[in-house]
């Protein structure tokens, strides 16, 4: 029992990197099953879009849906078109900062697409029958041969023949090797990509390594003190209410935060080095329930800084 | 047993994507089990429609079914015959198709599911086009071959036409691309169209992030507790009903909500800007029964929608 307690403590701690993991085996095992059960090259004209739409198509739809469930999307555009006044943000500094956090949203999102991209290549089934169907590669194999157009349907054949893909590519890369090629390099791009922008948002981190360690384990055990709390909250609420229905009694009175109180600890966290909160809320509370002219003043947005706001599941 | 509930909270904070997956998963079950065991190509001129009917009929029931497991249907239709004003209100006519809408748009789900994996399967299609006879989509498919193609193409479903394998075999391949390639099309559009509703009706949301959070917390407490007053109240009453009957007492008054209460209380919440009730039983509580009949704004139900029927 021990035991299972603290490999569930491990999991908890390591929940981000475990995630990326399961996503990542995921993806590769749904593209092992489409590539041997699903995908069949036709071997003809349609090659080049069959193969790009086996590529992209499934790393279109890992895109959108990474934007979906990403908590922070609804954070950036709940209340943005409303015809509400409080709600609508200071025009000053407002394009770039939704430009930042729609970069952050976006490079978060990516993970599971370029995933999917880098097994697919790896695994070749999709590239070779894509590219077998292109007018690039058809003006590579078969400038030496006169004859264009039985070169190309040979061509078209070739991922459903292997002595042909033997036979034509003798002196060049195979379209297999190609493809596994683009795709080690696209993996060595993309974690190159990663570790400098890592490095990058936290050179320019204006908190030490420690605070930064305390405040991710703050943020984190706000939000969840905060479900708790709203599920209290809302449970004596929806007590009373039920209540008073069945006995037609009068309400007593419930004091719950009104709508601009919630207005103003749900606006995305911007870092001042003058003062020293750790969230909005924390910033709500300590600027007179945000009546103090402290409240309204802006900060920087910085990338280190993008836990904050997430962790709220949506 | 506390690395259990360590387990199961982190299983429902994330039960929306857990219950998408299972049914896609169902889904995919369910047709591979039809494809295999069900249908069977009759291979000749009635193709398109068996290949037709197997693609969709199951579509609309599982559209159908979706329907009937949303509960916010039957909170619209209850009682309209008798009251049609009730989902006519006076002023607001649109707010029942966009309800409607709303409901049919979470419906969708399933059919369109199924949809995808029959089409990215491929039996269905490629049975049902083999059968087409336009002659456009004929001399497409056929451009290359030999002339018994455009007779034959319905029996190469079944390996039984006359043209060689290798034509046959490219034939077939070429039919089950083209079904693969509009399964993908199906399902970028759905997730497209998805994300930009999500988007605009975040966007269009009157209420901010936290709050929204906390509104649909509510909705699900509030659901909970008057599924355990219903209980309380109705053991209660009929304790008392049965008890009088069998002892032949006098029943002591217990006091019930009357008809026009839960008339009011039944009718679908909409959002006032200027108060803040987070659902009809709330604002019937603080502002009474005339509180319901005033004019009011409608707003999209970001909690309702994303409920998996």
């Amino acid at each position: 029992m021990d035991r299972l307690h603290k490999a569930v403590d491990f999991c908890l701690r390591h929940q981000t990197t475990l995630s990326y993991s399961i996503v990542s085996l995921l993806t590769a095992g749904s593209e092992h099953i489409f590539s041997s059960v699903v995908f069949k090259c036709p071997c003809n004209s349609g090659n080049m879009l069959y193969g790009s739409s086996f590529l992209l198509a499934p790393a279109f739809v890992l895109f959108l849906l990474g934007f979906m469930v990403n908590a922070r999307t609804q954070r950036l555009f709940t209340g943005k078109c409303s015809q509400e006044k409080h709600l609508q943000r200071r025009p000053r500094g407002t394009c770039a900062n939704f430009c930042h956090l729609l970069v952050l949203v976006t490079a978060k999102a990516s993970v599971a697409p370029l995933t999917w991209i880098a097994v697919a290549l790896l695994g070749a089934n999709f590239y070779e029958c894509a590219a077998s169907g292109s007018s690039l590669t058809a003006h590579l194999f078969c400038k030496d041969s006169g004859t264009g157009t039985d070169c190309q349907s040979q061509l078209f054949k070739m991922p459903c023949d292997k002595k042909l893909s033997e036979n034509i590519t003798a002196e060049w890369l195979s379209l297999q090797a190609q493809s596994q090629l683009i795709g080690w390099l696209l993996i060595a791009s993309i974690m190159t990509v990663a570790l400098i922008s890592t490095c990058v948002s936290r050179c320019c981190s204006p908190v030490s390594y420690l605070q930064l360690k305390f405040w991710k384990i703050y943020s984190k055990k706000e939000h969840e003190l905060f479900e708790i709390k709203a599920k209290e909250h809302a449970t004596k609420l929806a007590e009373r209410n039920t209540n008073c229905f069945f006995e037609a009694t009068d309400p007593a009175p419930f004091h719950t935060p009104s709508n601009e109180d919630w207005q103003k600890i749900s606006i995305l966290y911007t870092f001042n080095a003058q003062e020293q909160y750790y969230s909005m809320i924390h910033k709500y509370v300590s600027t007179n329930r945000g009546n103090s002219a402290k409240f309204k003043e802006e900060g920087q947005d910085l990338t280190v800084l993008a836990f904050v706001d997430e962790g709220q599941a949506s | 047993m506390d690395a259990f509930q360590t387990i199961l909270k982190f299983f429902m904070n994330r039960k929306t994507a857990i219950g998408y997956s299972f049914m896609a998963l169902l889904t995919m079950g369910g047709e591979r089990v039809f494809s295999l065991v069900a249908f069977r190509c009759p291979c000749s001129n009635e193709n398109f429609r068996y290949g037709l009917v197997f693609l969709f009929s199951p579509a609309l029931v599982l559209l159908v079914i979706g329907y009937f497991l949303n509960s916010k249907t039957w909170k619209l239709f209850t009682g309209c015959w008798v009251n049609p004003r009730k989902i006519f209100p006076r002023g607001n006519i649109c707010h029942f198709f966009y309800v409607f809408g709303q409901i049919t748009l979470n419906a969708l789900v399933a059919p369109v599911m199924w949809l995808s994996v029959a089409l990215l399967n491929g039996t269905f299609y490629e049975c049902a086009m083999s059968g087409l006879k336009n002659p456009t989509y004929l001399n497409a498919v056929c451009h290359s071959k030999s002339e018994t193609c455009f007779e034959e193409l319905h029996k190469v479903a079944c390996d039984k036409s006359s043209l060689p394998f290798s034509e046959s075999d490219e034939l077939k391949r070429t039919l089950q691309a083209q079904s693969q390639i509009l399964g993908w099309c199906v399902i970028v559009t759905t997730a497209l169209l998805s994300l930009l509703t999500t988007c605009c009706a975040s966007c269009q949301s009157k209420v901010s992030h936290l709050q929204l959070m906390f509104w649909r917390v509510y909705e699900g407490t509030e659901k909970e507790q008057l599924e355990q007053i219903f209980q309380l109240y109705a053991t209660k009453l009929s304790e008392r009903n049965l008890k009088c009957f069998f002892e032949n007492k006098e029943p002591e008054p217990i006091s019930l909500p009357a008809f026009q209460a839960w008339e009011d209380a039944s009718q679908l919440y909409s959002f006032s800007s200027s108060k803040q009730h987070y659902s009809t039983i709330h604002r019937l509580v603080e502002e009474g029964q005339k509180g319901i009949s005033e004019e009011r704004e409608t707003m999209l139900d970001l909690a309702d929608r994303r409920e998996i029927p």
